[in-house]
């Protein structure tokens, strides 16, 4: 089940928020029961076997966390935790990419099994880790099995994180406070959720039109429409994934339960490493303290630190992607995170710091840029399907001389509903003359967007301080706002679809 | 707990609640403006002015909610027909029901749930995988009073069917009796704007519905070197390399006249049933020429025509033959469309029962094309080739 369809909103959101907080009344456990039941029927809605798969891996590492608490070889109980943790991991991931490796080269295309992929497993397996380590590191942790269940798979963030730490989820679970029913927190919770809400399924939806033709006819585009191509992905990710992320923290705060943010305006970050603190900052934050700390950070030498940057960096690319690209990805990331530390050795050296033009803040301007033209030229090889096809958007590059935006990119785009009414608002014609300036002006005011105006945790906070001291008027203009972006996102999940027959 | 923060809460639970109205209102609102304008009359016939597009999003509300005795239906070919000539040669009352691109299964299904069919129980040995089975299930049709459907078919297609309807974006929402995923037609904003908003605009202006004669109408640029577009320079090939039809291609084709095709025929006794096939141009001949499979379309051809034909309520009307009209690749806009004026010349003549295939006359006519096709000289349209 996904967020964004009708049967999450119009059955699975009220139903099990209600449910939580009248069974809160009767009795704490029995809201957290209905909390696991509500997030076992959401995640095996779409396939049972994804349930095969979790409820053994919850209740194995449950017995391995127990049993730590009493075991001498609490180390060695932890390492076979983790390893079988990461054998589930690497099995589901990669057989599939085994299989068709072999399948095209040994078994000429013979093979019809595939493994099917378990839903959340990439989050619930490192959440997991965390939890293990957690347990090995700090002897007082405890926890009953219906808290781990509930925070192993608690639905708003089970699909696509944030990867939760124990520390930040079992203590709520077991705050007396939030167990009732709080409309400051549901009232912020359905604003948050309207803003993903619109992300996802109106922005990123559109974006996501013109950059699949886009990539459906690479060889049809000049400069210029590779440009839009390159930031159009970048922006159709962002509001994809934060746009996940604010749903989920929305429905968490529905349930009175604070999910760690997962985004601070990325592309408003001023160098590799501070991008890394903003995008899937839990990700982040699992590398750091689980992976890169444990290899000794940066605390053994210069060397080895760039060492265990790039390790960090290479795991991420594998962890996102079975696919070569990926581990590009990952390793053009890790590079640029270098570079980031010796330049800033280098600028502490020279104590630019303290220079006239650092102080103006051109160095952050130019910053900004560089990091965004780095992070998006990284993006084509997470979205191509494989080097090649990354390397025919990159040669595109070369055209400087044409400008021109193919009618195959911007004709899906166009067909929305929001950019035909955009069209008919050009009453000057612009669109006409110049075929694709629409996708290309919205793709560009987008990109502003994003670099300038606030996220929607900021949009949030400041609603919320404000909601108090406003009129009546501005309440209700509130209430509309928000009333008519979530109407607007459930209008949006169905489409009708054009019959495009080759010829006719 | 302080008075303030109980006001507070207060505000906030108003907040919550006005929030919930107006989005409940809103859905309501936008519901019932669906439901009523209905512009797929997944419900009901038009109560307001309309617009007949999207095919596969409204043909089957048409043949469940229109009034109508005939019924015109096929792939691309079919779109051309003037409903307003078919009713008047025909003394009928019609619709036009045209899918384009279409496959045999599709077709015949979306005829079967207008008029009806038999229920035909798949055998394993028919090698129909299981989850397909299920649309051949129908029973009654939406209109029992249908006397003629006017269908074009693809005999090639027939031979190649799949026994499942090729095109992967079916609204199932619209197909099925499940009243609960109608709120993927109900909560849609391309219904909304592309269908509800449109159709009342053009009932507020005073505009005419979209009349069957102009739905899926097309009109294209024609000539040669279009008909010829997806030719390659074509060289003689010799008989030894013709393509046979083969007893497997036979099963294959049996396989869909008993599944597709005749459990309609055989469920409407008393309806006529004309089956058009249409006139492809000399240069669709030349790709069956160049792909050896010249004796392989006309044999196909004549396997199924002459299964049809022992049908009473089956007239079959081919054209072929008119050898001057496939030659004339001025009225082509590629290997099989032709102009307009085509499907009008082609209703008169079904009308006055010329160019019918029967019993006695199909020998004749596929002895006819057997000699002008393979004599022909196809080499002479190279010069439309690039």
């Amino acid at each position: 089940m996904l967020f964004n369809s009708y049967s999450f909103i119009f059955l699975m959101l009220p139903v099990s928020v209600i449910g939580y907080y009248l069974l809160n009344r009767l009795n704490q456990r029995l809201g957290m029961i209905w909390i696991i039941i509500c997030s076992l029927l959401f995640i095996g809605h779409t396939n049972i076997m994804y349930l095969l798969v979790l409820i053994p891996c919850m209740m194995f590492n449950y017995f391995v966390a127990s049993y730590m608490h009493v075991t001498k070889h609490k180390k060695a109980m932890l390492t076979f935790g983790v390893s079988i943790n990461v054998l589930v991991l690497l099995i589901f991931k990669y057989t599939n990419f085994f299989l068709d490796y072999f399948n095209e080269n040994v078994f000429a295309d013979s093979l019809t099994f595939r493994l099917f992929f378990p839903l959340g497993i990439s989050f619930y397996t490192f959440q997991q880790i965390t939890f293990l380590v957690d347990y090995y590191r700090d002897d007082s942790l405890r926890c009953d099995i219906i808290e781990y269940f509930a925070y192993i798979c608690f639905y708003p963030q089970f699909v696509q994180g944030p990867i939760v730490l124990q520390s930040e989820m079992i203590p709520q679970f077991r705050d007396i406070s939030r167990k009732t029913c709080d409309y400051r927190y549901i009232s912020r919770g359905l604003y948050r959720f309207a803003l993903g809400l619109v992300k996802k399924v109106l922005i990123a939806n559109i974006l996501a039109s013109a950059v699949d033709a886009g990539y459906r006819c690479i060889s049809e585009l000049g400069i210029l429409a590779a440009v839009l191509l390159l930031i159009g992905y970048s922006l159709q990710i962002y509001f994809d994934f934060s746009g996940y992320s604010d749903m989920a923290i929305g429905v968490g705060w529905m349930f009175h339960i604070d999910l760690p943010e997962n985004f601070n305006s990325p592309y408003k970050a001023k160098s590799i490493d501070d991008f890394w603190d903003r995008w899937h900052i839990t990700l982040t934050r699992f590398f750091t303290r689980y992976v890169y700390f444990p290899l000794g950070g940066s605390k053994k030498g210069r060397i080895r630190t760039y060492i265990n940057i790039l390790i960090i960096f290479l795991l991420s690319g594998l962890w996102h992607g079975s696919d070569s690209s990926f581990v590009i990805w990952g390793l053009m990331h890790g590079v640029g995170m270098l570079l980031c530390r010796i330049f800033k050795d280098v600028k502490k050296n020279l104590n630019i710091h303290n220079n006239a033009i650092a102080k103006s803040g051109v160095f952050n301007g130019i910053g900004t840029c560089i990091t965004f033209i780095y992070v998006s030229i990284a993006w084509v090889l997470f979205r191509a399907d494989s080097i090649s096809k990354a390397q025919r958007v990159f040669a595109r590059f070369k055209d400087f001389c044409d400008l021109s935006i193919s009618h195959y990119m911007y004709e899906p785009f166009n067909e929305f509903i929001e950019a035909t009414i955009l069209l008919r608002l050009d009453v000057l014609g612009i669109n006409e003359r110049i075929p694709g300036f629409l996708m290309g002006a919205v793709i560009i005011l987008f990109m502003i967007a994003c670099m300038v105006l606030p996220n929607s945790m900021q949009v949030v906070e400041k609603w919320s301080d404000a909601l108090i001291s406003k009129k009546r008027f501005g309440r209700f203009a509130s209430c509309l706002a928000v009333a008519v972006m979530i109407t607007w996102g459930i209008l949006s999940f169905s489409g009708v679809t054009e019959f495009v027959y080759w010829s006719f | 707990m302080t008075d303030n923060v109980v006001k507070d809460k207060n505000e906030y639970r108003k907040w919550f609640q006005h929030t919930i109205v107006i989005i409940l209102i809103l859905c309501v609102f936008i519901a019932i403006v669906n439901i009523v304008v209905d512009p797929f009359f997944h419900y009901h016939a038009p109560v307001v002015k309309y617009r007949l597009y999207n095919e596969r999003y409204i043909n089957d509300g048409i043949a469940r909610n229109f009034d109508y005795d005939a019924i015109i239906i096929g792939n691309s070919l079919t779109q051309n027909f003037k409903i307003s000539q078919y009713d008047e040669l025909f003394g009928v009352n019609g619709v036009k029901l045209p899918y384009s691109g279409a496959n045999t299964a599709e077709l015949w299904t979306a005829l079967g749930r207008a008029i009806g069919r038999e229920v035909v129980t798949s055998e394993i040995s028919d090698g129909i995988p299981k989850e397909y089975r299920k649309q051949y299930n129908a029973l009654n049709g939406y209109n029992d009073d249908v006397d003629t459907v006017l269908i074009c078919i693809d005999c090639d297609d027939i031979v190649n069917d799949k026994f499942w309807i090729g095109y992967d974006s079916l609204p199932e929402y619209l197909y099925d009796d499940n009243l609960l995923n109608d709120v993927e037609y109900v909560f849609n904003k391309d219904t909304l704007y592309k269908g509800t908003l449109f159709n009342l605009i053009l009932t507020v202006r005073g505009r005419e519905s979209t009349s069957f004669d102009e739905y899926s109408a097309w009109e294209r640029e024609k000539g040669p070197y279009q008909a010829c577009d997806s030719l390659e320079l074509i060289e003689k090939v010799d008989e030894s390399d013709f393509v046979e039809f083969t007893p497997n291609d036979r099963k294959l084709a049996d396989l869909s006249l008993k599944y597709n095709i005749l459990p309609v025929v055989r469920a409407n006794q008393n309806t006529r049933f004309i089956f058009v096939l249409p006139p492809f141009s000399i240069a669709k001949w030349a790709e069956y020429y160049q792909d050896g499979k010249i004796m392989y379309r006309i044999d196909s051809m004549y396997y199924i025509l002459s299964e049809l034909v022992k049908y009473d309520n089956v007239s079959i009307y081919g054209f072929d033959d008119e050898f001057e009209l496939i030659t004339n690749l001025d009225i082509y806009c590629d290997a099989i469309h032709y102009d307009a004026d085509i499907n009008d010349w082609m209703l008169g003549e079904i009308a006055e029962d010329r160019h019918k295939i029967d019993s006695e006359s199909i020998e004749k006519y596929f002895q006819n094309i057997k000699e002008y096709y393979l004599t022909y000289d196809y080499t002479a349209l190279n010069e439309y080739i690039d």
